[in-house]
């Protein structure tokens, strides 16, 4: 199986306003697509789709793994090894970081019929990757992304990205409120965990993150539509020449 | 309308067999036959089937080593365990009232009653009375434990006065349980605190029965005052809590939560009353209904001509989890001093979706999230309670998913 995601025909509608729509996309094993596009053209909107979303409603078919994702629930999207890291992450306070991503590795586990991590293994794994992302231990202890500042609730993000160990990774606007560091920390873990078997969506505004992770496609997306694909090049034609060009 | 007939003859009987043990409250027998009884009767409107748990044997096994403790069983007292400086009366109210009691045997206090309240004066056979001596620090919380091991429907009428004097630092915690579900528990406690003390009061109510529990509370000067009320269970609870705070420079903080299933109603009361000058008073109130539970809160701030600078808070915040369920908020505030600053806020609702997707993206099953938000809810009232407390709660809390 080379692909790990197909699009045929997709059509997204919220509140009665189609969002996108006729979008056409193939993505095989290992490779790494960007998605750019001006504010309001539904990059956001695909991605919601993707992870099954319930205030988006889909027309069309998305295949992952082959299989129909229709029936697919947000979760079981998850569960599956799709995993979608949020512009904004949300702040839920009172729920520890540690005993969420805890929680979330556990569910995922359950459901592919493995052993939930006992507290040592989950420990190991977690101050491994947290070390990788420059993260203090405290981060585990505090609420989930509560007080964090915009750089630190990205990163956690990858943190909970490396744990969860998903497939298909959808990064929307990964690199926005990141400064410099952060942004070459992050783009080094993920090209660290990326492998031949795992697929990368990167939905930026911004050259800035393709510079560090370089991707094999880019797909301008335009007023609901995939108006425009081509190579890493794309990127810079686009620095250049904004989206008016195409 | 079968259930009401059944429990109205219940109560007469009960009325009927009680011996009447001093004339205060044969008057007061007097009073309550000339109200309407069935004032009463819809406390008794429930299932009389006995459905047995292990509750008592959890509270035994996590009580077993603790140093102070007050045990009430079926609404008697039944054994003590206290610290040095504790003194603890067992009033049989049949024999001369003593003088410190002489406010609640009057004919002015009677008439002023409830119906409920009348009950339970004319019910009770002893009286306990706590006195914390002067200038004493006592590490080890006092435990008031009721339970309910009867297994015939039964009435419990309890009333306590805890006199705590000046100088004092403790932590009074009550835990309400019960291993049955047949019983109408109606418990009176009168607390004054003298000056330039500390009190925590934590109220722990796991009785899956009809309960009334009403606190009367009297601050005076430089005291601080944490009261926290938890309920998990009840399957009709009423809980009053009125603090005058007299004197000045005192502190109240009234912090409750109930979660509540199945059509377990809960209605709680809080009247505070601000009597003098640079009190404050802060009271988050916090509840999850499931299923078809009803909760409502009447909250009421009442802020006297001379309680200058006064400071009172009066914060609601009520989780829906089904569609079938309901929240009432009604927060009151009546001042008469304009220098104060006063203010109250009430949201009710469901969990945020955004918070809902966030989680189900990270793979977590609705009722993992649940479970999670529900913690995340109660932290603030949870985190600092004693582990014991905390053990009972988190063993209860999930038990009716």
């Amino acid at each position: 199986m080379k692909n790990i995601l197909i699009i045929k025909k997709l059509t997204v509608k919220t509140n009665n306003k189609i969002i996108l729509s006729n979008i056409n996309l193939s993505i095989n094993k290992g490779e790494i697509h960007a998605i750019m596009g001006p504010n309001g053209s539904g990059k956001t909107t695909l991605s919601r789709a993707l992870v099954k979303d319930p205030e988006y409603i889909t027309e069309g078919t998305i295949l992952y793994k082959n299989e129909d994702t229709i029936n697919f629930s947000t979760e079981m999207c998850a569960q599956k090894g799709i995993f979608l890291t949020f512009q904004n992450p949300i702040s839920i306070p009172g729920v520890t970081n540690i005993q969420f991503i805890k929680s979330s590795i556990n569910t995922i586990k359950k459901f592919k019929n493995e052993q939930p991590l006992d507290i040592i293994e989950f420990t190991k794994i977690i101050k491994k990757n947290i070390k990788l992302l420059n993260m203090s231990e405290d981060f585990l202890y505090r609420s989930l992304n509560d007080g964090f500042s915009g750089g630190e609730k990205k990163k956690n993000e990858i943190l909970q990205m490396l744990i969860l160990n998903p497939d298909l990774i959808i990064l929307d606007e990964i690199d926005s409120g990141l400064d410099i560091d952060a942004l070459q920390t992050i783009s080094e873990v993920i090209n660290l965990f990326k492998t031949k078997e795992k697929s990368i969506i990167i939905i930026t505004h911004y050259n800035r993150i393709l510079n560090y992770i370089i991707p094999d496609f880019i797909h301008i997306l335009k007023q609901g539509k995939i108006v425009h694909s081509g190579d890493k090049n794309l990127s810079l034609k686009l620095e250049k020449n904004g989206y008016n060009f195409i | 309308m079968n259930n009401i007939n059944i429990n109205y003859n219940l109560l007469i009987k009960y009325i009927n067999n009680l011996k009447i043990e001093n004339e205060y409250q044969e008057y007061a027998l007097k009073i309550l036959k000339k109200k309407n009884i069935k004032n009463i009767i819809n406390y008794f409107n429930f299932n009389l089937n006995t459905i047995k748990n292990n509750k008592n044997e959890q509270i035994n096994n996590l009580t077993n080593n603790i140093n102070n403790k007050i045990i009430f069983n079926n609404g008697l007292y039944e054994k003590h365990i206290l610290n040095e400086n504790i003194k603890i009366d067992i009033i049989d109210i049949k024999k001369n009232i003593p003088k410190k009691l002489n406010d609640f045997f009057n004919i002015n206090y009677i008439n002023k009653l409830s119906t409920i309240d009348l009950l339970n004066y004319i019910s009770i056979k002893n009286i306990v009375c706590l006195k914390i001596k002067k200038n004493t620090s006592i590490e080890d919380p006092i435990f008031i434990i009721y339970k309910n091991t009867n297994t015939k429907y039964i009435i419990n009428n309890t009333k306590n006065f805890i006199n705590i004097e000046k100088n004092i630092k403790i932590k009074i915690i009550e835990i309400h349980t019960s291993n049955i579900q047949k019983s109408f528990n109606n418990i009176i406690n009168h607390i004054k605190i003298n000056n330039n003390s500390k009190i925590k009061h934590i109220i722990l109510n796991n009785n899956n029965n009809i309960n009334k529990i009403k606190n009367n509370i009297k601050i005076n000067n430089n005291t601080n005052y944490k009261h926290k009320y938890v309920s998990i269970n009840g399957k009709k609870t009423k809980y009053k809590l009125k603090i005058k705070i007299l004197g000045n420079n005192s502190n109240v903080t009234f912090k409750c939560l109930t979660i509540l299933n199945k059509n377990n109603k809960n209605n709680i009361k809080y009247t505070i009353l601000h009597k003098n000058s640079n009190n404050k008073s802060n009271c988050i109130i916090k509840n999850i209904n499931k299923h078809k539970s009803i909760t409502k809160f009447n909250g009421i701030i009442k802020i006297e001509k001379k309680a200058n600078k006064t400071k009172a808070n009066l914060h609601t915040k009520g989780i829906l989890l089904s569609k079938l369920n309901i929240i009432k908020y009604s927060p009151k505030l009546f001042i008469k001093n304009k220098n104060v600053i006063c203010n109250h806020s009430s949201t009710i609702g469901t969990f945020d979706k955004s918070i809902l997707l966030y989680m189900k993206t990270r793979g977590i099953i609705k009722k993992e999230i649940f479970k999670l938000l529900i913690n995340s809810f109660i932290y603030p009232i949870t985190n600092m309670l004693p582990k014991i407390i905390k053990e009972i709660i988190y063993k209860n809390i999930y038990q009716n998913e």
